[in-house]
């Protein structure tokens, strides 16, 4: 553990992390919304903000289309008045026959002048004019220079005056003229002209002039235009537009201002001009972009346009985007004030969480965090608690550990000491093995070996009895040592058959007792009719897998040794039981051989089985003490087990058993 | 709890989504009534052709208002009450919101008054006698002082005072002629010569006899349908040229003179109109390219068809302002509609619901085109009671005609007969 760790400093808090993260989100979401609604209410307004405009232009040319409708209707009713059909042919003919100047032609125009000039001021003309069917014009009110002067003429040819006039007489209706410059009263105006017909005869024309003051103040109000708002009106003229009425931007418009027909900026006027209705956005004649309606007036061919600039239209977005920001600051503000305290409550217990980590890599062992948060800092805490005590636990653990380790490797030195002692004893038990073996081998060769020389003592000592004549005491001797001489063949052969039971034995096959019992008294028969001994078998004795030799050897050698140690006085009886018997979960076939004979002394229940153990002297009964023996090695070889029970005076008892599924190699 | 988090606001979002109308909006019905059957239908057919034409067209450029315009095409089969019937049928049944058709005056004044009993609105595409004045029809074509009557003065002027004046037995010519004889005498002209013949009528002889005669400086004629083959036929066979005496006619255009091309002796007369086909502007030969493409190459077109085709543009403008296809809404946005219309600019007059139009006389060429002689040269404002004319007056005479014809708006002699023959011919 490195004990010279420092607490880094902190670089960047979590607290401005998340102011960042909320200015953006907050500054992104304004924006996105802000864009759509943006363009949605834009998109909505704009076309409200046209249809209005569009409205104010139907307003604005219905007023005008009304106008000269009531001055239609007007002249209409004046016309057929039978006091102007009368003036009409009066002043006509005064005309004609006397001049405008005459007495008679001032007499009647006298008669007549009240009439039309209460008319005039009634329904607000500048002026009122009778023609007569050659164009003179017989009256007027105004009597400015064009007075009695002919309209067929060049100079009137093309005014409005004129077309009015010729329009009437050709198609015997009521019609009106559009404005233009009208030299005599040296200003723009507009006529309006009807026939005068009585009794189906066309008598003149009479003809009024708007007062053109009156007219262009329609158009210079412009109440609901704002601070930009402006009316353009036009007539297509040849291949031009051309303005026919003062501009707000431009108060010299009128008459002198053109827009070219391929003009781009000049869009709505040329379209309105020449028919067109509609409105949208463009650029106008100033380079500003203006939102636009337009139509086109009929009754004086115009085009009237009502535009506002976008700027203006627009305007309220100025005070909307300060209130937007207004309103996005104070959330950024909120947002911020939350951020500062829902931060600091995590970073307070980060902190803390910090400071106690840092304790306890310091060393500290006691370190707790009392954290009382619900949320994934309250978990850590928790979690951190628990990584402590586990820590703890851990150490605790450790140390019963390590003194475990200590006992561990001790064992383990013990273990390899055993091992060593196990394969010490392996070696051991393998020398030991070869050593049997090899005194194995020793007793068989020895006993081959040893019976030959033992042999040519026994024939040399026979044919020396027979050949030579020897006095009692050799004779003696000579007996002696062949009996001798023979108890040791005896003895060889023993040996050699007890070491054959390991060495010469022949493979198990199924061997039924019965027979192999049988076999043993028929050999042992000459002593059991000797003694008269009563042998009896009792139970059924069962077949098992065994060498059938050695069984034989087996029961000779048992039975024999009852038979050997009968008492004198007393018949013997030897009883051979089979019995079923249980060890171990091995189920046991056991014969016990049982006799009334001397028996033995009960201590020598196990010796009885050593070699070369004789309980008699030789002299009593003969024997070299090695039956038993081979007894034992038999049943061991079988895996088996043979006991001896004994009582002086009263008789022995063996029991063999053996396994029932017995499997043993050779 | 990250996962609820982001459910609840997905949740909402599809909601919305789903519950966001999506449906398209329906069409807007029209009403296209015209007779496609029976001794009119070869006027009429290429009137509701462009018609339809010009409600493709709005349908081509997205519709009106977002909604798609659905016409509805009705065979008035040449009889009056079978207008009257579907027209009603329309307007009840269909609930169109406009019905544009009609050609004959007698047609008009019998649908008249079931527009006027519904509050509906008919845009009426042909030339009349006028006199007429409806708040629930809006005249396409000419009022009386923008064809009939400068075309009296400009014949008169051009040809002399003496007039001899032939039409069929139905109102628009008994009207047309009495505006004439009451007109002549102020513009210094007299009827010489007045006579009717029942619409589909062939029998000219007593006519013939009487112009040659009579000798009248001019004929204007108003006869109506294909009798006009007869008169040309019996005044070339009589011998009558055009030399001799012009024929100045307001109801034959380029459609009927497709018809009438073979006998080549209507060449040279005259005929009054706002439009011909040989009018040289780019609106004209958009109409113009637009229609044959549609409708077939080298096919005539003719003054009632142009006013039906601006008629539904203007109804469509009147729709666009009026931002809503409510009848009554529209009828009143349709007035001081204007277009820029192949003929020039059209008005529709906010008094009397008729269009400025400017009147043109065009002289018969071989190739059964107009030359146009003269002109207005510009919009003529519509007045369809004449000065001279009060409304008592001319109900009067209506009145008189309506009773006279066993309450029709036709000479009833031997109708049924005569229609038999009639539609034999034109099939």
């Amino acid at each position: 553990m490195n004990q010279n760790f420092q607490l880094p400093a902190v670089r960047r808090t979590l607290l401005s992390e998340f102011m960042l993260l909320i200015t953006i989100i907050i500054l992104l979401f304004s924006a996105i919304a802000g864009w759509y609604i943006f363009n949605s209410v834009n998109t909505a307004k704009e076309k409200e903000q046209l249809l209005s405009l569009s409205n104010l232009t139907k307003t604005k040319s219905r007023i005008i289309n009304q106008y000269i409708e009531d001055h239609l209707t007007h002249i209409t009713v004046l016309g057929i008045m039978p006091l102007t059909q009368q003036a009409m042919s009066e002043l006509a003919k005064e005309f004609h026959n006397q001049g405008a100047h005459s007495v008679g032609y001032q007499q009647v125009m006298l008669k007549y002048d009240n009439f039309f000039k209460r008319h005039l001021l009634k329904v607000d003309y500048y002026d009122l004019f009778l023609i007569d069917l050659q164009g003179n014009i017989v009256y007027a009110i105004e009597h400015e220079n064009y007075f009695a002067t002919n309209l067929g003429t060049k100079s009137y040819a093309d005014t409005g005056l004129a077309k009015v006039f010729k329009h009437s007489i050709d198609t015997l209706q009521v019609n009106n003229s559009t404005f233009k410059y009208y030299l005599p009263s040296k200003e723009l105006s507009a006529f309006i002209g009807m026939p005068i017909i009585a009794n189906g005869k066309i008598l003149g024309v009479i003809a009024l002039q708007f007062n053109t003051e009156n007219f262009y103040n329609i158009l210079s109000d412009l109440t609901g235009l704002g601070e930009t708002g402006e009316i353009v009106v036009g007539q297509k003229i040849n291949d031009q537009i051309m303005i026919t009425a003062p501009l707000r931007h431009d108060s010299n418009a009128a008459f002198k201002r053109v827009v070219k027909i391929d003009e781009p900026y000049g869009m709505p006027i040329i379209d309105a001009s020449q028919g067109k209705t509609g409105f949208g956005t463009f650029i106008d004649w100033r380079g500003e972009e203006v939102l636009a309606a337009w139509e086109y007036i009929p009754g004086l061919k115009w085009g009237i346009v009502i535009k506002i600039d976008t700027k203006e239209a627009f305007g309220y977005w100025r005070n909307i985007l300060k209130d937007v920001s207004i309103y996005v600051g104070f959330g950024l503000l909120a947002s911020y004030l939350l951020m500062f305290f829902f931060t600091r409550r995590i970073t307070q217990s980060l902190r803390r969480l910090t400071q106690a980590c840092f304790k306890f890599a310091s060393g500290q062992e006691d370190v707790r965090i009392n954290s009382t948060a619900k949320n994934e800092v309250g978990v850590l805490s928790a979690v951190f608690n628990h990584m402590i005590a586990s820590v703890a636990l851990s150490k605790a653990k450790l140390a019963v550990s390590q003194a475990l380790n200590e006992s561990n490797r001790k064992l383990d030195q013990e273990l390899i000491k055993g091992q060593m002692m196990v394969a010490k004893l392996k070696h051991s038990e393998a020398e030991l093995k070869a050593s049997n073996k090899e005194l194995e081998q020793f007793a068989s060769i020895a006993s081959h070996d040893l019976q030959e020389p033992l042999r040519k003592i026994q024939s040399f000592g026979q044919m020396l009895n027979k050949e030579v004549d020897l006095k009692d005491d050799a004779k003696n001797y000579l007996d002696r040592m062949l009996a001798a001489s023979s108890r040791m063949s005896q003895l060889i052969d023993d040996l050699l058959s007890y070491s054959r039971v390991a060495t010469r034995g022949n493979t198990f096959t199924n061997v039924a007792l019965e027979e192999v019992i049988n076999e043993a008294l028929d050999m042992l028969e000459i002593r059991i009719k000797e003694i008269k001994a009563e042998i009896t078998i009792t139970g059924e004795l069962p077949v098992i897998n065994a060498d059938p030799a050695q069984m034989r050897q087996l029961f000779q050698n048992l039975i024999g040794n009852s038979l050997k140690y009968a008492k004198e006085n007393k018949k013997l009886h030897v009883n051979i039981t089979a019995k079923q018997n249980k060890d171990n979960n091995n189920d046991l076939h056991c014969i016990v051989i049982e006799d009334n004979g001397i028996g033995f002394n009960p201590e020598y229940n196990e010796r009885i089985f050593d070699m070369f153990q004789r309980l008699h002297g030789r002299n009593k009964y003969d024997g070299t003490g090695i039956g038993l023996a081979i007894c034992k090695r038999i049943v061991n070889r079988h895996r088996g087990s043979i006991y001896a029970s004994g009582e002086i005076g009263i008789g022995a008892c063996f029991t063999i058993c053996f396994r029932k599924n017995i499997q043993v190699n050779s | 709890m990250l996962q609820r988090f982001l459910l609840i606001p997905l949740a909402v979002f599809l909601t919305l989504i789903v519950m966001l109308p999506d449906s398209e909006p329906l069409p807007i019905k029209v009403g296209i009534l015209h007779s496609l059957t029976g001794t009119m239908a070869v006027s009429e057919i290429p009137v509701m052709q462009a018609t339809l034409l010009a409600v493709e067209q709005i349908n081509a450029q997205g519709g009106l208002l977002g909604r798609k315009v659905e016409a509805i095409v009705v065979d008035g089969k040449s009889d009056w009450p079978t207008f009257a019937r579907e027209a009603e049928r329309l307007i009840v049944e269909e609930k169109v919101s406009v019905v544009f058709g009609c050609w004959t005056s007698a047609c008009r004044k019998t649908v008249k008054p079931i527009f006027e009993k519904h509050k509906h609105l008919l845009f009426y595409p042909v030339q009349y006698e006028g006199l007429e004045q409806s708040p629930n029809i809006i005249s396409m074509g000419a009022a009386p002082n923008q064809q009939i009557i400068p075309a009296l003065s400009w014949s008169i002027e051009t040809f002399g005072p003496r007039i001899y004046l032939i039409g069929s037995d139905y109102v628009f010519p008994h009207v047309a002629n009495l505006l004439i004889n009451k007109l002549a005498p102020i513009l210094e002209g007299s009827v010489i010569g007045e006579h009717y013949l029942p619409l589909g009528s062939t029998d000219f002889a007593k006519t013939i006899k009487e112009i040659k005669q009579l000798k009248p400086d001019v004929i204007i004629n108003t006869i109506n349908g294909d009798s006009n083959f007869a008169f040309f036929r019996a005044l070339s066979v009589a011998g009558i040229t055009v030399d001799d005496t012009p024929v100045l006619s307001f109801s034959i255009g380029e459609t009927e003179l497709a018809n009438m091309q073979k006998q080549h002796n209507t060449i040279g007369h005259y005929a009054a109109w706002n439009y011909f086909q040989s009018i040289n502007s780019p609106e004209n030969d958009y109409f113009i390219n637009t229609y044959q493409l549609r409708f077939g190459k080298d096919l005539p077109v003719s003054d009632p068809m142009e006013a039906a085709w601006i008629g539904v543009q203007l109804w469509a403008s009147a729709v666009k302002t009026a931002q809503t296809d409510n009848t009554g809404i529209v009828l009143r946005a349709s007035l001081n509609q204007s277009i820029l219309a192949p003929e020039g600019i059209i008005s529709i007059d906010n008094h009397t619901q008729h269009a400025w139009k400017t009147i043109r006389i065009g002289k018969i060429q071989a190739d059964g085109q107009f030359e146009i002689v003269w002109s207005s040269t510009e919009p003529i404002r519509p007045a369809p009671y004449p000065l001279l004319f009060s409304k008592f007056e001319a109900e009067n005479f209506l009145d008189q005609l309506y009773k006279e014809w066993d309450e029709n708006w036709a000479y009833q002699t031997n109708q049924e007969e005569e229609n038999k023959t009639q539609l034999g011919e034109s099939q």
